[in-house]
């Protein structure tokens, strides 16, 4: 038995390469690179890891990492992987010096084909400045999920065709969205099966229309909350393959579902007594 | 576990159970498992040498012990599709590998480790590997070298000097 005959001393280290990198890979990113001391075996394993877990530690005890864009701009620039699968990103007190720094971060888990990303950005006042997401990122055909927690915009330049190759996506506390972005993030998506909104404290006071006609979609789940401008919002949703449909509205928004799709679930919450101001439900369906 | 695999010493080459087909595995240390072909080619390995029309003879399990490999089985039955009714029971199931409390349960990963990786069983190489990682979280250095029996090969200097390379990693 090889095994007894090598003792059980320091196995963890003859594991191979590609399990070793699978087990850092599940790491927050920060306790992957601290492995590189434990011996010469680990030293540069870490560089090789394909998951990215980045949390500037705002919601911990000991409060925000001050360190933390330069932790992030070493990892990536010693980084060897060439595949990304997951990639992270939770920083929720970033200062507008900072912010220049997560576009070419977005762009490292791009361009290397990231399959999830999960983007949680915050400023870290009430400011105007946004991140301006890359085009690539648009057009990233590995991407199987984006979920995004942020006050990002895409920078989508008025003759470039949108085409979000991802089945699925969830937007969470859009804060300010654009009515003319909404319209055309929406329009070409060829695969999209699952689309979740989650808007809370849009601070949009303009009158504000989602128009989504994706034929592919499945489930659409939306959540506002309560909002600090009482602004007309309209969803359309255009898609007669869809199954699932969770509507749960505080803000008094009207939705319009076209196409007739046959529905398995829906599922409408409002709040208590809204449900006369309720600006507009219609849905044109063969009810299951 | 022993109802998981049949050992059975004088039996080489491939049979037949009803319309099932069994393999023949064989550990480093000479024990010998039948199991169905459509339970054994969860391991992607196996499934390639089925493919390949390679899996007709004794199928050695190189670096596997009898012990390690009947874990193997019994964690390739219970993820045979139908083997239990729901996800929540199977995940219960697998519990009992995705903790390590001590280093027996330590010595177990790491051999299930081995043969997950050897024989390509992505579910158990998720499992193991996560197990590891959990182990690994939130323990220092040196609890880490201790817990995994890990020595060091770097002297004080080298060390120092390769913390302050990845400075931002040990601050804070």
């Amino acid at each position: 038995m090889a095994l007894v005959k090598l003792g059980k001393k320091d196995i963890i280290s003859r594991l191979p390469d590609d399990v070793l990198i699978h087990i850092l890979s599940r790491l927050q990113t920060k306790d992957a690179v601290r492995t590189c001391v434990l011996s010469s075996r680990w030293r540069n394993l870490w560089t090789l890891i394909y998951n990215f877990y980045f949390d500037d530690g705002e919601d911990d005890l000991f409060g925000r990492d001050p360190n933390f864009v330069k932790f992030v701009d070493g990892v990536l620039s010693v980084c060897q992987s060439k595949d990304v699968h997951n990639f992270y990103l939770d920083c929720t007190m970033i200062s507008e010096d900072e912010i220049s720094h997560v576009v070419p971060w977005i762009s490292f888990a791009v361009e290397r084909k990231v399959r999830n990303l999960n983007l949680k950005v915050d400023i870290d006042r009430e400011g105007l400045w946004l991140v301006r997401l890359p085009q690539s990122l648009l057009t990233c055909s590995s991407l199987v999920e984006l979920t995004m927690l942020s006050d990002c915009i895409f920078d989508i330049p008025k003759s470039s065709v949108v085409c979000f190759p991802s089945r699925k996506i969830s937007f969470t506390s859009i804060r300010n969205p654009d009515g003319n972005l909404m319209k055309k993030l929406f329009r070409n998506c060829p695969v999209l099966e699952d689309l979740s909104i989650h808007g809370s404290n849009l601070n949009n006071r303009d009158e504000l229309k989602f128009d989504i006609k994706v034929p592919t979609l499945k489930m659409f789940r939306i959540w506002l909350g309560m909002d600090y401008y009482v602004s007309k919002r309209k969803f359309e949703i255009t898609s007669r393959n869809l199954k699932y449909l969770y509507i749960k509205d505080y803000t008094s928004s009207s939705f319009l579902v076209n196409d007739g799709p046959f529905l398995d679930v829906a599922s409408l919450d409002v709040m208590p007594g809204t449900i006369d101001e309720m600006d507009e439900l219609e849905i044109d369906l063969p009810w299951n | 576990m022993s109802t998981a695999a049949t050992a059975d010493a004088s039996s080489s080459g491939d049979t037949t159970e009803g319309s099932v087909r069994l393999l023949t595995l064989q550990s480093e240390d000479g024990e010998v498992f039948e199991v169905k072909e459509t339970i054994a080619t969860q391991s992607v390995t196996i499934k390639g040498m089925v493919d390949d029309d390679c899996a007709t003879s004794t199928i050695p399990v190189c670096n596997v012990t009898g012990r390690t490999l009947a874990m193997v089985i019994e964690w390739w039955n219970k993820h045979e599709i139908g083997a239990v009714s729901n996800e929540k029971e199977l995940k219960e199931w697998e519990s009992q590998f995705d903790t390590i409390d001590d280093k027996s349960d330590r010595d177990d990963v790491y051999d299930l480790l081995m043969a997950a990786n050897y024989l390509n069983i992505p579910t158990l190489l998720d499992c193991c590997t996560s197990a590891v990682a959990e182990a690994i979280k939130g323990k220092s250095t040196d609890e880490m070298r201790e817990f995994f029996d890990i020595k060091s090969d770097f002297d004080e200097k080298e060390e120092d000097a390769l913390r302050k390379e990845n400075q931002w990693a040990f601050e804070n």
